[in-house]
Parts: C-alpha cells; structure tokens; sequence
C-alpha cells in the first residue's frame, strides 16, 4: 500500500511475515533437514550394522555346518573303522546320534552304494542301493565333500540335508535336520519383522527365522537377484526389506538377512515424528502466539485510532479500556495525558482566540483605516500621475509648439519683412509723390518690388498655412481621440513632420517606409501620439553617443491581413535587458532630470493594448539601438 | 457461469469414474493355492506348487489376468484333511475366487467341504480320484481320473507276456489307488493275466520287509506297486534285496524323483506310467523347462507341468468369460473344452474332467526313460 506516495507496511502483515516467515517457517525447514540428515546418517549406520549381522551369520553358520563335515571323520575313523562287528558298529552310531540330537540319520555305503550300516533304523536297510542318490554321483573322489540340497525325510517328514563324505572304502553319509539351523540362526538379534535365512543351491529354505518357510520346501525369491548383487531392496512377506546376501563357500548355500524397512526405520521415523510433532506444536504455539499478539496489538492499534478519532471531533469524554500489554498501556497513559494536554491547551488556544478575535477586530479597523489612507494615497496618485501625463502632454505639446513656432518663425519673419519693406517702399513712393517726382521707373521698380514682396509674403503665408493646417490636424485628432478611416502615412508624416525641427536640429536622419496603402479604420490621435512619443524616446535616450543618429520606421500589412504593422527602429544606444523588462512601467525613466517623465513607454504601452487593442514588443535585434513591433488592427474597436 | 460450473462438476465426475475404473480394474485377482508342502508326499505338492507359482510369474509378467495382477495365496494343507478344514474356514476369508488344489485323492474329503460350504471354483492338478468323475459341480482338474490310469497299466502289463502279477496299493490315498488296483483286479483276466498277490497296505505303519516277504511267497512275475515315489521304491528295495527279478510296474504318482532317488539301481527296469512326455520337444515345454530349472534346480516333472497348466487354464476361462464369477469362468472352461498345454492338448469335459495320453516310461540308469 502507498500513503503520500511513500510504501507503508503494515504492522500485522509485518509481524507475521517477520514472525512466521522469517523465523518458524526456517525453523521449521531447518529441522526438516536436521531429520533429513538423521535419516540419511541412521540409514547409513543401518547399513553398517546390517551388514556386520550377515558377516557373523556367515561365519557362524560356516563353523556350523563345519562341525558336520567333521562329524563325518568321526564316524568313519572312530565308529567304522574301529568296530569290527556290524551290531557293534549299529550300536555305536545310535549312540552317537543319540548325542547329536540333530543327526537323524547316519548310513555308512560300500563302495557300491549299497548300506552296510546304518541307524536309527532296524536292519530293514542294510543292503538297499543307494546309487541313485546324489551324494553317491556327486562324490568322485576320496576326501570330497557333499551337502544336498533340502529335502523332506521319509522317516520323520522334516526338512533335512544330507552331507557325504568319500573315503578310501566307504561313504559316510549323515543327514542333519535342518530345524537345528533355524534354532542356531535365531539367536542374532534382529527386529520383529527382519528375517534370517538359509538357501540350498537351488534357493529353497534350509534354514528360516520362519520354519514354516523350511517345513512347507518354500523357494527364496530373491536368491538369483542377490547372487547378482550381494544387496536389494525389495518386498519380502508382504513387507519392504533391505535384504543382504552371502554365500557359504563349503556348500554354496545362500544366508540371506532381510531387514525389514519398516521395523528399522519406523523408530527412526518415530522420532523424526515425534520431532516433527514438538516442531509442529511448537510451531503453532509460536503461531498461535503470533496471530494473537498481531490480534492484540491490531485490536489496540484500531482502539488507539478510534480514540483518536473520536478527539479529533472533540470528544474528549471516551474511556479507554485497560489491556495487558504493558507498551500499550503506557501509550494509553500518554494518549490520555495527550488528552489532558490537548484539553488543557484547547482551554489556552480558546483564549487566545478570542484575544486574536479582539486583536483581529483592532486590526481589521487599523486596516480599514490605512486602506482608507491608501485609498487616499491612490488618489492622490491617481491625481498625481494625471498631472504627470498632462505634464508629458504639456511637454509633447510645448515641444509640438516649439517646433511649430519655429517653422512658423521663417515664413512669418520673411512676411513681416516683405512687408515692412513693402511699407517702406509704399511710404517711399507716397514721398516721392507727395513730391510729384514719381518717375516710371521708379514707378515701375516700385511695382515690382510689390510685386515680389506680395509673391514673398504668399509663398510664406501658404507656407505657414500649411504648417497651421497639420497642426491642427494632430491637435484636432488627439483631442477627439475618434475612430476614423485613414491612411497610416498621413498620421505617420504628419507626426514626423510636426517633430521634424528638433529632428533637423540634431541632425537625425529619418528612414520612413510604406508597403501598400495601409488604409485603416482607427484612432488616428492615438498613433500620432504612440509614434511621436517613441521619436521623443530616441531623442531623449538614444543618440548621446551617435554621431550619425538614424530612426526609422517601417510600416507594412501583417500576416493575416486584417492588421498592420509598424517597425520603429532607431540606431541609438538601446535598452538593456534588465530596463526593457521595465520599460513599460509607468514612471520608469533612466533619463530623470533631463526630462523626462517615465510615462512615454507607458502611454504607448496603454494606447497600443488598451485603445487599440495591440500588441507592442520590444525585438531584440543587435542590428539596431531600439527595435518596436506594434501590431495593430485595421479596425479598431 | 451455471454452465461453466455444470461442466466442471461433469468433469470431476468422469474423471473420478475413469481413476475408480483404473482403480477396479488394477485390483489384483487372489488365487488360492493349497497342497500338501510339509511331511508325507509333500514333494509332490512342492513340486505342483513351484509348477503354479511359474505360472503366476510368466502371467503376471504378461500383463496379468486381464490387465489385473495374480496374487497367489499358498496354503499347505499338510495332506490332512482335519486341518484342510480350519485353512477352508480361513481361505473363506480372504477374496478369494479361484482355487488350485489340492495335489493327492485322499484329499477328495476336503474337495467335498470346499463345494459344500464355499464359492470357490476348484481345479486340481493331480487329483486323480475317480470319486469325482462326472459330476457337474466346481470342481474341474487337469489330469485324468484314475479309472484311465489302471487302463494303461493294464496294458502295460500286457506288453511282456508274464502272466503272474502281484498287486499292492497304499491304502492312505485310497481315492487314487483303489480305483486302479479295483480296475487292474478286475479285468486282469481279460487281459490274459493272472492275479498272484493283492494286497493294501498303510504306508505310514508298514513295515515293507513284511509285505515283501509275503508278497515274493507267491512268486509273481510282475508286480504293479500303487503307491508314491518313495513308498515305490521301498517296496523295490525290498524286492530286489531279496532277490527277486519280477519286472516291476508304478503309477503315476511315482513318477517323481524320490523313486529314482530312493530306488537307486532296485528301480532299474520299472515300468511306470507316465503323465507327460519325457522328450518333448514343444517350445512351451522347453522354454518352461529351462525357467524351471533355473529357478528351483531341477528338471520338472508331471506335477510341476499340471500346476503350471492349471492356472493357465484358469486365466483362459476368466478371460473368454463375460465376467469373474465362478460359474462364468467355469462355463468359459467347460465351452471352450480344449486347451493348449506344455507338451499336447488338454481336453475338459462337460464335468471338468481333463483328458490326456498317457506315456510308458521304464527306468535307466537312474532315468525315466521313455519306452519304445
């Protein structure tokens, strides 16, 4: 969540995800992998002592099965041949099977096969042919050895081997029952469902930790698969074992051990369980803990908002329950001296309220008064700066009459000299008549010195009416201030002209061009004054440094056709960018004491954008000292 | 959004009834097993039941019956029928279908519980009983009954011209022997013989030394023993320990390795009756012999043959059949009626009687031999 576009946690998620992800979730994963290891290392430890049980059933069951091949020698070397007599001899192997209770039966062969002693049977056998045993095949030369392969016995219908022996003259035969085997194997120590058993050559059962394994002939499954690979995983009795295999070199029997998974693995697993458990109720506790507090200090947080809230709209009168967690409890103490606070200084602020009320009401009437004073002021401004533009007026105006004066001055002093000389020369003639000495001649210069002072004084007369004539114009115009149609060359001119004395007299060159006829429908006062008082500008503030001062002004049809535009260009020293950002500001003038106001720029800045509805910009073109571009409507409004 | 919804919910559906049909249909199918593995004649039901159990591996290893794994439940009933009755009681238990079993005729008292007070589709690999000839019930078996085994004999004992015979059967498997020594009894004369010696012994109390000496006194020129491998060659070596050279002849059931083992060279010369063909040559035969001996060490005989064939032919059935129950196997069994064995043809009549040749053997060094 963003507030003020900054991320915010939130405390509950926080406290879980900092509680629950960061701490029982590694937790808990740590501990998955310590029971992982555990596993992993029991398994290994397993193995080990697995296989240290088939190596000692291995050579147990050899010393076993050891003893009996020795048993053979006995009965050959101490029975057969020491007893002469066959009954002795009979007598003699009961007795020996008598103290080998797990001989059931001992047969001594001739060399043919056939029975010359025997027990624990009558006589009934002596002389059967036993060539058809295996024994007697497998047995070629003197000195070998044989065990059989499992096989049930007709006298006591149990499971029994036989093993045989060949000597020089006889073949011992002994047959062992195999139940003996299964008693010797059971004293290893293996759990409840881990088998130990013994295979003959072809894999059935001589010896089992189950005897009914050996009593029914059952065939080892497995036998092929371990001889291949000495160990398997597989499933045996109806349960998953870890099964270990060795072969008994004497008689190629298998001992196999199948530790069952299960019995080997379930302590381990129930530790690991009940280590999962305790992690698991630990894990919840922790949870639960968690959740509780997160619950908790949410509960308290949402209470603290609410009371907040509720003294945000002055409700200070809210009670505040107690809770049990101590940093709660004492921001409840100090949300309550807030309270106290906040009422205490409520209590302070009302009454600098109503002192600022008080303050407040004698500054509105301190303030009614200095606006009052400052209505006054601007009055008195207002009043001032008319005074001022009628200055200015009066100053364009005594310029405007100077010049005029001056024009007028010529033409005037020549009339009045033609016609003093005139009148001299009529009081002349008046004399010479009064003499009667008029001659013709005289008569006749008489006439035409008449006749050029007349020429004199009209052409000076027509002069000076001319001169009268645009003035009156200008004056007319910029007294009316009336819209009407014109041409901008008249006004320009006429303005030019009306300045041209002063423009004469300081010898500035004027540049004044027209592109078409640039009719207009305006206020023909107000762009004789906008141009006059930019002519006025230049004179005052730009040709101190110029020697060949210039001012020009172009006036051409603007871009969109229903508008004009004047260039007023001049090349004196110009106006720096700090001056042009004030140059319009009424009473701005760097030209104090010469004469100037500071309202021209103003004058022409209000003319342009308020009577004619304009647009002035100062252009910023180093090619020249000031740089004015007025764009004016045709038809002013 | 309601159709959106009502397809999802179709959809678990099917999927469910698609995972419960896989589910059903990998259930694995119990097959009971019951033979006499410990104590007297346990050799013939161990060797039947390492027959069946490589059955149960080459199916199962084909895919199964139907897709569905064989899971052999083994029982040994010990011979005895009192404790057959408790593992019947067990056996009900467990879901159990279809039974092999049992493996000697003095079982046939349990055959009778097994009908009586279960479901269960009985076959017999070695039952020879003529008392469950021709009866149409539950039990089917897939070797012959007695009654043709004595006609064999019979004409065994016809073939060398000696007309003195001496006849002894044990009486422990009455069911099996008396049949034939009735048979051989009864119609010796029509053979053109001539019954010296009859007599029926107990082989868990004989004392064979006894019989023979009775049995020599009447100097008989063949002798026909009825009786188990091991008993068989008791009884010969007796015979031969006393010197007689009358040309013995054994049933059937003698034709395990105990004779050969038990009998040494006093088997030597032994007509047997054979149930299967020493030197087959069928491929089936063969491959089986090989995966037999490879995995229990010995060449198999006529019981492993009859184990093995009889699950086979219990798989044909369920699979012909429009469904696992008993009858429908049974009557897939019955319809069907022929069958392809290790060796020939197997033929089930309309009772589940099975009928097949019969083979002359004559021991040879220590070696049924096949007889010319």
């Amino acid at each position: 969540m963003k507030y003020n576009g900054q991320q915010k946690i939130n405390i509950r998620k926080k406290l879980i995800e900092v509680n629950l992800y960061r701490t029982v979730i590694p937790m808990m994963l740590m501990s998955v992998l310590l029971m992982v290891f555990i596993a992993s290392f029991v398994g290994v430890q397993i193995n080990y002592r697995s296989k240290d049980i088939i190596n000692s059933i291995e050579s147990s069951t050899s010393r076993y099965l050891n003893h009996y091949a020795s048993s053979l020698d006995e009965v050959y070397f101490s029975l057969y041949k020491r007893e002469e007599f066959s009954e002795t001899l009979q007598d003699s192997i009961r007795a020996y099977i008598k103290s080998n209770a797990e001989i059931t039966n001992i047969w001594i062969l001739d060399s043919n096969g056939r029975v010359v002693a025997g027990a624990p049977t009558d006589n009934e056998k002596i002389g059967y042919d036993q060539s058809g045993r295996d024994y007697f095949k497998a047995l070629k030369n003197v000195g070998d050895t044989y065990w059989s392969d499992v096989f049930v016995s007709y006298e006591s219908n149990l499971p029994i081997v036989t093993v045989a022996k060949r000597f020089e003259d006889a073949f011992v035969v002994i047959r062992v029952d195999m139940e003996s085997l299964t008693d010797f194997i059971s004293v290893f120590d293996i759990t409840e469902n881990s088998y130990i058993v013994v295979t003959d050559k072809s894999g059935a059962y001589l010896a089992h930790s189950d005897y009914s394994f050996v009593n029914t002939r059952a065939y080892d499954p497995n036998r092929m698969k371990l001889l291949a690979n000495g160990k398997l995983q597989t499933t045996y009795n109806g349960n998953y074992m870890w099964a270990y295999h060795k072969i008994l070199s004497d008689t190629n029997w298998s001992v196999i051990l199948y530790q069952s998974v299960w019995d080997l693995v379930i302590p381990v697993l129930m530790v690991i369980g009940l280590g999962v458990l305790f992690i698991l109720v630990i894990s919840m506790t922790v949870v639960k803990s968690i959740l509780g507090l997160t619950q908790e200090i949410s509960s308290e947080v949402e209470n603290l908002v609410s009371w907040t809230n509720e003294v945000a709209l002055g409700h200070y009168d809210i009670e505040i329950n107690s809770g049990t967690t101590e940093e709660f409890e004492t921001l409840k103490d100090a949300f309550k001296s807030m309270i106290k606070g906040v009422l205490t200084r409520e209590e302070l602020l009302e009454e600098q309220r109503e002192e600022i009320i008080e303050i407040n009401e004698g500054l509105e009437a301190e303030v009614k008064k200095r606006t009052e004073d400052l209505e006054k002021s601007l009055v008195y401004l207002q009043n001032t700066q008319e005074q001022l533009v009628q200055k200015e007026k009066m100053a364009a105006l005594g310029s405007l009459v100077s010049g005029v004066a001056h024009e007028l001055n010529t033409p005037i002093g020549v009339t009045l000299t033609a016609g003093s000389y005139l009148e001299k020369r009529n009081k002349a003639l008046l004399d010479q008549l009064a003499e009667g000495r008029v001659s013709k001649h005289a008569l006749t210069r008489y006439v035409e010195t008449v006749n050029d002072s007349t020429q004199i004084v009209l052409r000076n007369m027509e002069r000076a009416s001319g001169l009268i004539s645009s003035l009156k114009k200008v004056a007319v115009d910029q007294e009316r201030m009336s819209r009407e149609e014109m041409y901008l060359k008249d006004i320009v001119d006429a303005t030019v002209t009306s300045l041209g004395v002063e423009l004469k007299r300081r010898n500035i060159e004027t540049h004044i061009t027209y592109e078409g006829h640039l009719k207009l429908k305006s206020y023909p006062g107000a762009i004789s004054q906008i141009i006059a008082n930019l002519i006025q500008n230049s004179l005052i503030h730009a040709f101190d440094q110029q020697l060949a001062p210039k001012i020009g002004i172009d006036c051409r049809e603007g871009n969109a056709g229903d508008d004009i535009v004047i260039i007023y260009w001049d090349n004196g020293s110009g106006i720096d960018r700090i001056e042009r950002e004030k140059v319009y500001d009424p009473f701005y003038t760097t030209a104090e004491g010469t004469g100037g106001t500071g309202l021209g720029m103003n004058i022409v800045y209000n003319l342009v954008n308020g009577l004619l509805l304009g647009r002035i910009d100062y252009i910023d073109d180093s090619s020249y000292g000031v740089c004015f571009e007025i764009n004016l409507p045709k038809i002013a409004q | 959004m309601r159709k959106k919804h009502i397809g999802i919910l179709l959809l678990i559906v099917i999927l469910s009834a698609y995972l419960l049909m896989q589910y059903v249909n990998k259930e694995p199918i119990y097959i009971g097993f019951g033979a006499g593995l410990s104590g007297q004649w346990s050799q013939l039901g161990v060797q039947v039941r390492n027959g069946f159990l490589q059955a149960v591996e080459d199916i199962n290893a084909e895919g199964g019956i139907n897709g569905r794994e064989v899971i052999p439940v083994i029982m040994d009933d010990k011979n005895d029928n009192a404790h057959t009755i408790e593992l019947i009681g067990e056996m009900d238990k467990k879901d159990i279908q279809y039974f092999v079993g049992f493996t000697v005729s003095s079982m046939t008292p349990s055959i009778d519980q097994l009908m009586t007070t279960t479901e269960l589709m009985v076959f017999s690999p070695t039952m020879s009983t003529n008392s469950l000839i021709g009866i149409d019930d539950r039990f089917l078996r897939v070797c012959n009954a007695s009654s043709f085994e004595a006609e064999s004999l019979l004409s065994l004992l016809s073939q060398d011209g000696r007309k003195d015979v001496a006849i002894v059967y044990d009486s422990s498997n009455q069911p099996y022997t008396q049949p034939i020594r009735n048979i051989i009894v009864g119609s010796a004369e029509v053979h053109g013989l001539n019954l010296v010696y009859d007599e029926e012994f107990n082989s868990k109390t004989i004392k064979y030394s006894d019989l023979v000496m009775r049995m020599l006194s009447k100097e008989p020129e063949q002798i026909v023993i009825v009786a188990s491998g091991i008993d068989t060659a008791e009884i010969a070596q007796q015979i031969r320990k006393e010197g007689s050279d009358a040309l013995l002849y054994a049933s059937a059931w003698a034709t395990t390795n105990d004779l050969l083992e038990n009998g040494g060279r006093a088997v030597n010369g032994m007509r047997v009756n054979g149930l299967y063909d020493i030197n087959s040559n069928n491929p089936k035969y063969l491959a089986f012999k090989s995966k037999m001996i490879n995995a229990f060490g010995d060449d198999p005989t006529f019981p492993q043959i009859f184990g093995y064939e009889s699950l086979q032919i219990i798989k044909e059935g369920i699979e012909s059949a429009d469904s696992y129950e008993v009858d429908a196997v049974k009557a897939a069994i019955i319809s069907k009626g022929r069958f392809q064995g290790l060796q020939n043809d197997i033929l089930i009549d309309e009772y589940g009687d099975a009928h097949r040749p019969y083979y002359g053997y004559i021991v040879e060094d220590g070696q049924f031999r096949s007889m010319k």
